[in-house]
């Protein structure tokens, strides 16, 4: 009898103690830092091919760009353009640091110095500097969770990331918010350190490439050009393909398809 | 001597006709006077600007740097510090040296990114080297010489190009000696504005020891050593030294750092006496127009003079002298009027913003001017003139020499 109620009492507060400890046990292990660090796992594979159709919309004309992508980490990736016809074979490859440009119609390799990083890529609302540099959203912010919102017909997680002190980005904060479901970058506005609105990027038809969730089109707004962004369709993505180092070269670059 | 009273007289008995050359003369020549100065003031005020704010009078790099500003062409400061103080003693005592690191790459606020030089100074030589801390108006910062942590100094220019303002946030992007890229963040400690647009949207600084760490460079390594001397004169003498001390490194002074200036520098030379000539020559036809007219109304009166015995050659002469102090004596006037205009702008400057806008520092130009008088310039006004005077008599001087007594006098 003494035995069962020292069974019983254990046994309840165990429940007790469960009951109390399992809803906040989520929110403890999903610490703003986490979070962030979920979705860009979720976005990062190890390698990956994809082909992508970027529509760069402005306000008198709009114009499609092809492109293929292999990455391997984050050191490594080639990008090729495959449409229109009169960019077809223009390459770009990501070594470390160093980024390099191959053009097809004069049959230049050209080495993308630093004073060139800002310009925009292929015309878009994207610049060389964003494709090359992962700026680590996990690394160069701190992060803070203030709440959960619905974005469109998404639940999500809202974080506002602050730039640190030294972290080289040019950002005054960003806001974003995270589908609680998937890990998957809804929406994240960039704002400048007076608190005004650059830019807007959007992440629309969330699909499974493999064991992953992401977002299949994602629309970059700047926010002080009027009927102006870029949009970035994912037709194919393929995560862990087999690919090695010596694919990322410049050699490859002119040769691949 | 006779004659020389008889010229001056002979000029005032027609008192109308005289005056109305003479003013002619005079407004020519304070016209020339004041746009020489004024030219003078212009270039050579671009010049010493210029000189301050970004040449200094020499340069010191290491031979492979000009080629392609390459990070990796450096020197190091202490091997060649003690050799160029040592090299500009003799000549320039007061000569002040900077070194810094030049670092080019990209500047990238939220709203824009732009490709810029990055200068790493010493900010205590440098101030003593450049002006820009000067440029620097009361409200917008200093130049690095405060405790901001990572501190950089911008033009007005690209401020407003990055849409940032004081204590902004904006990142630089440099290759460093192994080809990586390096991003550092810094804060707008100064913003700077020069009379050089070019100069502007090109040059940031940054504080040496801020930087040097993310370079790559061996300890003490430099890219640049400015020398700024007390004059051009000094610097024509210095840099052909310091070459001659350093034939492995390129030593340039201004006008090599910058060609087109010193091109601009001789040609604006050439050019006021070139519109001084233009200037005297229509003058001349003034003159010549008036003398010919006092030549001919004084036909029986010349052939007068020859009966009585005056040589052809006293004639002629005459002729001569009273032209020539016509032109002399306007000349005189307008170089006087002249300078009495220029001097009280000499210290004040003409300021021509009003109605260029910054249409001239966009070109590099200053849009302020100081006119500039000086002897050798004034000298060779008056010897323009005197040269008009004498080429302008000779055909009045030659008409009077063809009238023969008798016939004259009959007239």
């Amino acid at each position: 009898m003494k035995k069962l109620k020292f069974i019983l009492s254990v046994f309840i507060l165990l429940v007790v103690v469960g009951a109390q400890n399992f809803e906040p046990l989520q929110a403890q292990t999903l610490t703003a830092t986490e979070i962030i660090k979920r979705s860009d796992d979720n976005r990062r594979g190890k390698n990956s091919y994809s082909e992508i159709t970027m529509t760069i919309v402005r306000p008198t004309w709009t114009r499609e760009i092809g492109i293929k992508a292999w990455s391997m980490g984050t050191d490594f990736s080639l990008t090729l353009i495959t449409a229109p016809a009169r960019d077809r074979g223009q390459a770009f490859l990501k070594r470390g640091r160093d980024l390099w440009n191959w053009q097809p119609s004069i049959n230049r390799m050209i080495r993308m110095s630093s004073s060139i990083m800002g310009q925009s890529w292929m015309g878009s609302d994207f610049t060389n500097d964003d494709l090359m540099r992962e700026s680590s959203t996990v690394n160069d912010y701190t992060h803070r969770l203030v709440g959960t919102e619905k974005v469109r017909e998404f639940d999500c997680y809202k974080l506002i990331l602050t730039p640190k002190e030294n972290a080289a980005v040019v950002w005054g904060k960003v806001i974003t918010w995270i589908s609680i479901k998937d890990f998957v970058e809804i929406k994240s506005e960039f704002y400048d350190e007076d608190d005004e609105l650059v830019n807007t990027i959007n992440g629309y038809d969330i699909k499974s490439y493999g064991n992953r969730r992401l977002a299949s089109r994602m629309e970059v707004v700047p926010a002080d050009r009027p009927n102006q962004k870029t949009v970035m369709t994912v037709v194919k993505f393929e995560f862990d393909i087999a690919i090695d180092e010596s694919f990322f070269s410049q050699q490859n670059m002119k040769r691949v398809k | 001597m006779n004659i020389l009273r008889l010229a001056w007289k002979n000029i005032w008995r027609n008192k109308v006709r005289s005056g109305v050359i003479l003013s002619a003369i005079a407004i020519g020549l304070f016209a020339g006077t004041f746009l020489l100065s004024f030219m003078q003031g212009w270039i050579l005020g671009t010049v010493n600007s210029d000189i301050k704010t970004q040449y200094s009078h020499v340069q010191i790099h290491n031979a492979d740097f000009l080629a392609n500003y390459d990070v990796n062409a450096f020197f190091m400061r202490e091997d060649v510090e003690n050799e160029i103080r040592r090299g500009v003693a003799r000549n320039a005592p007061t000569a002040e040296i900077a070194f810094r690191l030049n670092l080019n790459g990209m500047l990238a606020s939220p709203h824009n990114a732009i490709g810029v030089t990055a200068k790493g100074v010493f900010e205590d030589e440098e101030i003593l080297v450049t002006d820009v801390w000067q440029q620097i108006p009361d409200t917008m910062g200093v130049f690095l010489n405060d405790d901001t942590r990572m501190a950089i100094v911008i033009s007005s220019r690209v401020a407003d190009r990055l849409r940032v303002r004081l204590r902004s946030r904006i990142v630089f992007t440099f290759q460093d000696v192994h080809g990586d890229m390096q991003s550092i963040a810094f804060r707008v400690g100064g913003i700077y504005r020069t009379t050089n647009a070019i100069f502007d949207e090109a040059n940031v600084f940054v504080r040496y020891s801020d930087i040097f760490s993310y370079t790559g460079l061996p300890e003490g390594a430099v890219h640049e050593a400015a020398v700024l001397l007390p004059d051009i004169e000094t610097s024509n003498i210095v840099a052909p030294q310091l070459r001659e001390m350093f034939p492995d490194m390129s030593v340039q002074d201004w006008s090599q750092m910058n060609p087109a200036l010193s091109m601009y520098f001789s040609y604006t030379k050439f050019m006021g006496v070139v519109i001084l000539g233009i200037f005297l020559f229509a003058l001349s036809f003034g003159i010549i127009n008036t003398m010919l007219m006092a030549v001919l109304e004084r036909t029986r009166e010349l052939g007068m003079l020859g009966a009585i015995g005056m040589s052809k050659r006293q004639i002629f002469s005459m002729i001569m002298l009273e032209t020539v102090f016509l032109t002399l004596l306007g000349g005189i006037v307008g170089i006087i009027l002249g300078i009495a205009v220029v001097l009280p702008t000499m210290e004040t400057g003409i300021d021509l913003s009003f109605f260029m806008e910054d249409q001239f520092e966009d070109f590099g130009f200053a849009s302020v001017v100081y006119p500039i008088l000086n002897i050798k310039m004034l000298a060779e006004i008056v010897v323009l003139v005197i040269l008009a005077g004498i080429l302008s008599a000779l055909y009045p001087a030659r008409k009077a020499l063809q009238l023969k007594p008798l016939e004259a006098m009959r007239q």
